[in-house]
């Protein structure tokens, strides 16, 4: 098995590149006694970039692939969240550089090893295909999280965060764990694919697939911050900083949604691959739940975020908002869903980065995360503001900005199989939340900025970056094709 | 001679266990006994994992599974262990309704 070892091996090549740079960056802590945070920063960023490119490598000249005996399936679908997770992980890493917040930590090279390990978890979580690495991979991005959460020396905000974060989150694996002790015993195995083959085959108590599959479902919407297992979510959000608040938002629920497309499309849904025709085999109707779920999930985020001052606890809320709005995607079984769901990831990854990063720059001038001292920073600081316009409003849903397509052809997969209700119950949400986006443009917009306020100070490379995530969110909104059919084709599962 | 010991004996086990993990998780106010609570969740689905991989022909990648989760929950509890160190450093307390600085 000499030859089926090595083709395993360069199969999941990215990850063994960000496992180096983890290692790499832990040795580095030993032997330069907690100083060079600039050494540590270089070193992740090479670090993810090789990843990242990798990833891409082997996308482009994939045929169908599993590894390590079917543990691991690396297809297109997998290497698409592999690049969402390096990328992120990268971009957090250039946040880091400039964050206030991390800035006396003094522990940089940790920081790099624990962000690595992060993107091996993540990455991981997408390509496992056997109830064992869903599990492990889960936790390894778990356990990477409560510690980034709580990175903050000293500060009684973030250590409070990571107190409520271990806990729920522990909560929440300990009933995945036992969901998946009744999959193992019903299926008598933990692959995926023969779980699929013994729904088909036997008729299982309605009752306990009931039981199994919500206590799975618990474990993974705590990850994409579900109702009803999203109360974490605008703590950790608020008490985080804000570099790992973004990666939270993005590439944390990025890592959920695969996992749970993963999940039920390999062991819930039976495809046939030549005419796209994709049926439920399971006894229960799982789907209805997931459409009902998405619509409190939608609603409450929206709702809730309308009284918000905190900046970041706002668009905590409006996290879970958008999960709703990617849940529609998933109560629907088509190609078409996938595809939509992993663009509105895409586009998300671009507006909701920028926001939080335009977040983390104005509290490193003006230490305050207050909606209320975002007044009249159009006047200081008019290049930010537009950003952060421009941001906001594609989170909202409006066109030209990418936000529109997402929502637009998640909501179109819908119409397709029928789901009006949905459907309404997305555009009047959406609504809702111009109402809460809208009211920071007009405090920047139509305030006045009291007595003097200095400009908000933007370095060369802040700039550059923002500048990176906004072409996208604007170039997407009105030329998506080249997006789209990158999802498209991303959507293949095997 | 007494009847032996089936499925549905280790099931019922699991499954009280899991209950009283999911009561000591909703009750306790102290992070420690919370963490206590999990415990005995992950605990009860390993003994599921082992009870099906030895009653059925499910082969032994249950009781490899209930083996990792046990490493995987001593991770865990170490990280939550040094989190709540460094969170009484700060306060003085780890009852978790204290914990409440961020509201909205």
């Amino acid at each position: 098995m000499q030859t089926g070892l090595t083709r395993s091996l360069v199969l999941i090549a990215p990850e063994l590149i960000a496992a180096l740079t983890a290692l790499i960056a832990l040795m580095g802590a030993m032997l330069t006694k907690r100083s060079g945070a600039k050494e540590a920063f270089s070193i992740g960023i090479i670090g993810m970039l090789g990843a990242a490119a990798a990833t891409v490598i082997l996308y482009e000249r994939l045929t169908l692939n599993t590894a390590f005996h079917a543990l691991v399936t690396i297809d297109p679908f997998s290497l698409f969240f592999s690049l969402i997770a390096y990328v992120s992980v990268l971009y957090v890493l250039l946040m880091a550089m400039d964050s206030r917040e991390l800035k006396d930590t003094q522990g940089s090279w940790e920081l790099v090893a624990i962000l690595s390990g992060f993107g091996i978890g993540m990455s991981l979580m997408a390509s496992s295909t056997n109830l064992l690495m869903i599990y492990l991979s889960m936790e390894l991005l778990s356990v990477m999280s409560y510690l980034l959460v709580s990175y903050t020396r000293g500060a009684r905000r973030s250590k409070e965060a990571g107190l409520k974060y271990i806990i729920y989150g522990s909560i929440a694996s300990g009933f995945m764990l036992y969901g998946m002790s009744l999959l193992y015993g019903m299926a008598h195995s933990l692959s995926l694919g023969d779980i699929l083959i013994a729904f088909i085959n036997h008729g299982y108590p309605r009752i306990t697939v009931y039981v199994a599959t919500l206590f799975v479902l618990t474990g993974f919407g705590f990850k994409i911050v579900m109702v009803p297992m999203h109360m974490w979510a605008p703590d950790v959000y608020e008490g985080a900083p804000t570099p790992v608040t973004a990666l939270l938002a993005v590439a944390s629920k990025a890592a959920g949604f695969a996992v749970i497309m993963r999940f039920f499309y390999t062991a819930y849904i039976s495809s046939v691959s030549v005419t796209h025709y994709y049926a439920n085999v399971s006894p229960i109707r799982w789907l209805l739940i997931v459409a009902v779920v998405a619509a409190f999930t939608m609603t409450i985020g929206n709702i809730v975020a309308i009284p918000q001052n905190n900046i970041k606890r706002m668009l905590a809320y409006s996290s879970i908002a958008h999960a709703g709005y990617m849940l529609i995607g998933l109560s629907i079984v088509s190609r078409a869903a996938v595809s939509a769901v992993l663009l509105y990831l895409a586009v998300y990854f671009f507006m909701n980065m920028g926001a939080f990063f335009i977040v983390m720059i104005v509290d490193n001038s003006i230490h305050s995360e207050d909606i209320d001292h975002y007044s009249g920073l159009a006047q200081v600081s008019p290049g930010l503001s537009a950003a952060m316009t421009v941001f906001l409003f594609s989170l909202t849903g409006l066109p030209p900005f990418a936000g529109f397509i997402g929502k637009v052809v998640v909501f179109l997969a819908a119409i397709d199989k029928g789901l009006y209700w949905l459907v309404i119950v997305a555009v009047v949400n959406t609504v809702v939340s111009l109402y809460y986006y809208a009211r920071v443009i007009k405090k920047m917009y139509l305030e006045t900025p009291p007595e003097g306020v200095q400009p908000v100070r933007v370095g060369l490379v802040p700039a550059l970056i923002i500048i990176s995530l906004l072409v996208p969110t604007i170039l997407f909104g009105v030329w998506w094709t080249p997006l789209q059919s990158f999802a498209h084709f991303s959507s293949f599962m095997y | 001679m007494a009847p032996a010991v089936t499925l549905t004996d280790y099931l019922i086990l699991s499954g009280i266990l899991f209950s009283i993990g999911v009561f000591g998780v909703l009750t306790r106010k102290n992070a420690i006994a919370v963490l206590m609570g999990v415990e005995l969740m992950l605990n009860a689905a390993n003994i599921n994992l082992v009870a099906f991989s030895k009653f059925t022909d499910a082969g032994v990648v249950g009781q490899v599974f209930a083996l990792f989760s046990i490493v995987i929950a001593a991770a865990e509890v170490a990280v939550a262990l040094a989190i709540v160190i460094s969170i009484y450093k700060v306060t003085r307390t780890i009852d978790l309704d204290k914990e409440d600085t961020m509201k909205g």
